[in-house]
């Protein structure tokens, strides 16, 4: 499965109401750069986020990068920090639950929630 | 001096070298200059000395506020409530808020219509000097701005090109201080030996001469069936931004033909100020260094130790950039999140990589825009609903334009995009599904500012006054307070309002003089 079908299945298992891998991760999410906070609420940034730009290529970059083990967390944080700032400056910014954030922090969350649901579903 | 008008015998006539209608903070300013330079000076004040319910009720009128997208809303309520009518005026509920307009604000903006003041901020930086002298407050800067007394709050990256933080100082003559200095200003204002404050005298009728170039003589009506006239050399009208429109359009001889100021402008371009603002949807989530000397978010003791608010704003270069009005952020209440905040939280990791120096605050805000000059934004009469002394009663019918909320979007965009390069926090407002119209139900009068009914103007075509705040066409008529503002800005207006006061009563004196 290409990663536009993966994202577009994961989309519409968010919308669906029995759909509980995603709802059952309550636990404080454990990577970097989300270390320590509320899975649920990443979940449902990310959900929103996915659902509104189902096609977006920048989460699967963000996904990468994320999942890449050789990378340090100095150096994510840093390429995100940079992203970020880019994204300001170019005004790639979405608007999240009235938030207005770069899109690579929305696309951050959505990852997260990509790579969440995988590891329930592996 | 203070005498009771309504114990004078009736058809009195009161005569002095000038002769101001209201003692509010401008009518008391101008009197005590003018009565320093040495001349003899009478204050027509409605009210008494202490606030009363009959006189008070004489503000009461019909008021809507209205913008693109919304029905109006009825804002009756604000005519009362947002002035007072004794001695002192509004100035006896004035928090004693000080901040100079901007730069920027008196300069002729192409994509505001009506923009732009006959004098540019350094030609009133002497007389804003004078009002912060009389206010007890530090003087203006070279660059026009109030001093950081705390210390200038900085971000992480120290200062934001396209945000500056502006001082507002808290003077101690605000009438909300017990015993506070106000009290003393108006007992000196009233024990001066040029000075004669007349209460219980409303002006009803400013009588011109045959033609129309000069005051004859003001009608004066006191609420026990007393009337009065008042004749002076020069007369200063300083009633607040509402009644100085009214009085004038309610005086007959400026309605005929033979006055000579025929453009159609009193009352017009009232502007006042707003705040959008949504208790759930509008907050700003600040990032800043722990070890920060002075914090934008640190409010309370900045207030506690210097009497200051430091106000976030849109800097005049973004303004320009962007073509948006003035802009700024109000602080209102902290928000402690129960979950942990996710955008904090992300954001807080990606300010730098050693994320571990740097804190946060989520606060509540909302933002006060700057109404832009709208001619339809009027104040008329109501010739069929007179109040007990005869005067027609007000209908102000306050509209914000499509352009007051472009600008908005402009700013807050450029606040999220100023922000977020600059790690220096993250922006809540709205959502993608809120429309413009949408933003307009969230806008709500916070501010008792009345600007802009009376404006000036060197051009008669344009405006009630010229740039000596003379009523065009009449020589010896002049209007004090910021009705005479062309544009409002965001800054509170009493601190610009003394200013001009002081220039005012220069101006005079040196014509009296002469």
């Amino acid at each position: 499965m290409d990663r536009r079908k993966t994202l577009k299945l994961i989309s519409a298992l968010c919308l669906l109401p029995g759909f509980t891998v995603l709802s059952s991760c309550q636990k404080p999410y454990g990577n970097p750069p989300l270390d320590g906070l509320d899975s649920e609420t990443i979940k449902k940034y990310g959900q929103t986020y996915l659902i509104r730009y189902p096609n977006d290529e920048g989460i699967n970059e963000i996904m990468v990068l994320m999942n890449d083990k050789n990378q340090a967390e100095f150096e994510l944080i840093k390429q995100l920090q940079q992203r970020v700032k880019n994204d300001f400056e170019n005004e790639e910014i979405t608007n999240l639950f009235g938030w207005n954030i770069s899109k690579t922090e929305a696309r951050v969350f959505a990852a997260a929630t990509i790579i969440m649901s995988n590891r329930k579903q592996n | 001096m203070i005498i009771n008008s309504e114990e004078l015998e009736n058809g009195s006539l009161i005569e002095s070298e000038v002769v101001i209608i209201g003692g509010g903070i401008a009518g008391i300013t101008l009197a005590r200059q003018l009565g320093q330079f040495g001349h003899k000076v009478v204050i027509l004040e409605s009210g008494g000395e202490e606030p009363d319910y009959k006189v008070q009720s004489l503000y009461s009128g019909i008021a809507t506020m209205d913008a693109p997208g919304i029905k109006p809303k009825n804002i009756d309520g604000y005519l009362l409530s947002s002035r007072l009518r004794y001695y002192g005026g509004s100035g006896n509920h004035w928090d004693g808020l000080c901040v100079p307009l901007d730069p920027v604000d008196f300069a002729k903006r192409d994509w505001i219509p009506y923009s732009g003041w006959p004098f540019d901020m350094s030609y009133l930086k002497p007389y804003y000097n004078s009002a912060c002298d009389l206010l007890e407050i530090p003087r203006l800067g070279n660059d026009l701005k109030l001093p950081h007394e705390a210390g200038e709050p900085s971000f992480l990256n120290g200062k934001i090109p396209g945000l500056i933080t502006r001082p507002h100082y808290f003077t101690s003559f605000s009438g909300y201080e017990k015993n506070g200095k106000f009290k003393n200003l108006k007992k000196q204002t009233s024990n001066h030996k040029n000075i004669k404050i007349y209460l219980y005298a409303s002006v009803t009728n400013i009588v011109l001469v045959i033609g129309g170039q000069q005051v004859k003589e003001l009608e004066i009506t006191c609420l026990n069936g007393h009337k009065h006239r008042a004749r002076g050399k020069v007369v200063i009208l300083a009633t607040g931004g509402i009644e100085n429109a009214r009085i004038l359009l309610a005086s007959n001889d400026f309605m005929k033909p033979g006055y000579s100021m025929q453009s159609d402008w009193i009352g017009r371009c009232f502007q006042g100020h707003a705040s959008i603002s949504d208790k759930n949807k509008a907050s700003i989530l600040y990032t800043y260094p722990k070890n920060n000397k002075v914090s934008l978010t640190d409010d309370e003791n900045i207030y506690k130790s210097y009497k200051i608010w430091y106000i976030l704003a849109t800097s005049a270069e973004a303004q320009i950039k962007d073509k948006a009005s003035n802009f700024s952020v109000y602080h209102a209440n902290q928000i402690n999140d129960n979950a942990k905040n996710v955008v904090e939280g992300l954001a807080l990791k990606l300010c730098q990589p050693d994320f571990k120096k740097i804190t946060s605050k989520h606060i509540q805000v909302h933002f006060p825009i700057e109404h832009t000059p709208n001619r339809e934004s009027r104040i008329t009469l109501m010739t069929d609903n007179r109040d007990e002394l005869g005067m027609p009663r007000v209908k102000l019918e306050w509209k914000n334009s499509e352009l007051d909320f472009e600008c908005f979007d402009r700013s807050i965009n450029s606040l999220v995009k100023e922000l977020g390069v600059n790690n220096a926090g993250r922006v809540q407002w709205a959502s993608k599904k809120n429309t413009r119209h949408k933003t307009a139900e969230y806008l709500n009068f916070d501010r008792s500012h009345h600007i802009g009914s009376t404006r000036m103007s060197i051009d008669p075509k344009y405006g009630v006054v010229d740039e000596h705040s003379r009523m065009h066409g009449v020589s010896n008529l002049f209007v004090a307070g910021s009705s005479v503002f062309p544009t409002s800005g965001i800054a509170n207006p009493t601190l610009t309002i003394v200013a001009l006061t002081f220039r005012l009563a220069e101006h005079i004196h040196n014509e009296l003089v002469v």
